[in-house]
């Protein structure tokens, strides 16, 4: 729209001045003011609308992406259930374990340098729970570890990447401790390494 | 003026509407997941032996006594676990009525695991008490087998089969 504005205008300035300068060749004692004010007016306008008519136009505005931190973490199931019974305890052992690995954890994050963290809120429990990373996609397993209400490693140097573990725990508990059961809240958590 | 304080008010809450949402968006995202575990821990009461079967003969005789000299065999361990309370260990016999005299005594037993009953003496099928005392323990002993015979009894074989049992007490 821009560009055929001043196309027009230009054509417009031009037979403008052409029909003056006919009129002033026409006209017999032409007014020296009128014709050099005419002509001032005439070169002010075509200036104006040839340089006006040279730029086509143009609109510009600033594009920012900015990428925050993301960084997410989930388990594939909401509840794990571990059962130590009959078929867990060998005659003549106090130690009697159960073993699960039906959850996996799923884990996203653009920041490096970054560890998972494991830690249960049941501050005493009776039986020991250990827990270590199966099979990490990205980033080491540390060596299992007897959860408790302090964050231990989990999986380190996981940093800028996206990836999957399965979750092993193991119970442990001893004939002298009894039966009983514990309620475990495990929070898994990306941190700073 | 009125008009000019609308619209600050106005811009004001547009803003703080945005800078929540994405502070809600952030804390959605979050860096921490958790799960629930619960660990159950049931009774359980297990019991075997090591050594399988075992034979007894008796083919000596005391000079002096003029009686058949026992045959002993302490070759079996019996072992337990149990996280339960109050329980013992009996002993049976398959054998109803035995020819022989057949008894059984644990020896050496783990400290802490339990009590030693009085020698049980085989002559029917009945449970009798071998270990009392059993509480959440895992423990072990020797089984000390002993066969003997009188002379006016002849010769022959006996047959047992043993069975041991963890049962509350």
């Amino acid at each position: 729209m821009k560009r055929e504005s001043g196309a027009l205008e230009y054509h417009w300035v031009l037979g403008y001045i052409s029909s003056l300068m006919k009129e002033s060749i026409q006209q017999p004692k032409p007014s020296k003011l009128s014709f050099r004010l005419q002509c001032l007016i005439v070169f002010a306008l075509a200036f104006g609308c040839l340089a006006n008519g040279q730029t086509y136009g143009s609109a510009s505005h600033q594009a920012t992406v900015q990428v925050s931190q993301v960084t997410l973490i989930q388990v594939s199931s909401g509840s794990v259930n571990l059962n130590i019974s009959g078929a867990n305890a060998v005659a003549g052992q106090n130690t009697m374990t159960a073993n699960d690995q039906s959850t996996s954890l799923l884990w996203g994050t653009n920041v490096s340098q970054r560890k998972i963290t494991a830690q249960t809120n049941l501050a005493s429990s009776i039986f020991a729970l250990k827990l270590l990373a199966l099979s990490p996609t990205q980033g080491t397993a540390a060596p299992e570890i007897t959860l408790n209400s302090t964050p231990w490693d989990l999986v380190l140097n996981i940093g800028k990447s996206s990836g999957s573990c399965q979750l092993q725990y193991t119970a442990v508990a001893l004939a002298s401790q009894g039966t009983g059961s514990d309620a475990h809240t495990i929070s898994l958590t990306i941190t700073v390494q | 003026m009125k008009t000019q304080i609308l619209y600050i008010a106005k811009k004001t809450t547009k803003t703080l509407v945005a800078v929540l949402t994405m502070a809600a968006g952030l804390y959605a995202q979050g860096s921490s997941s958790q799960h629930s575990l619960i660990l159950r821990v049931m009774e359980l009461n297990k019991i075997g032996l090591i050594g399988g079967s075992l034979k007894l003969t008796i083919d000596k005789i005391h000079a002096d006594q003029f009686a058949p000299t026992p045959a002993v065999n302490a070759n079996t361990t019996l072992v337990w676990t149990s996280n339960g309370e109050n329980k013992k260990i009996t002993v049976a016999s398959s054998n109803t009525h035995p020819k022989y005299a057949l008894r059984a005594a644990p020896r050496e037993m783990s400290p802490g695991a339990g009590k030693a009953a009085s020698v049980v003496s085989f002559s029917d099928n009945k449970n009798h008490d071998f270990i009392v005392g059993v509480n959440r323990s895992a423990g072990k002993c020797v089984i000390q087998f002993t066969a003997a015979a009188d002379v006016k009894q002849g010769i022959g074989i006996d047959t047992h089969l043993i069975t041991f049992t963890i049962t509350s007490s």
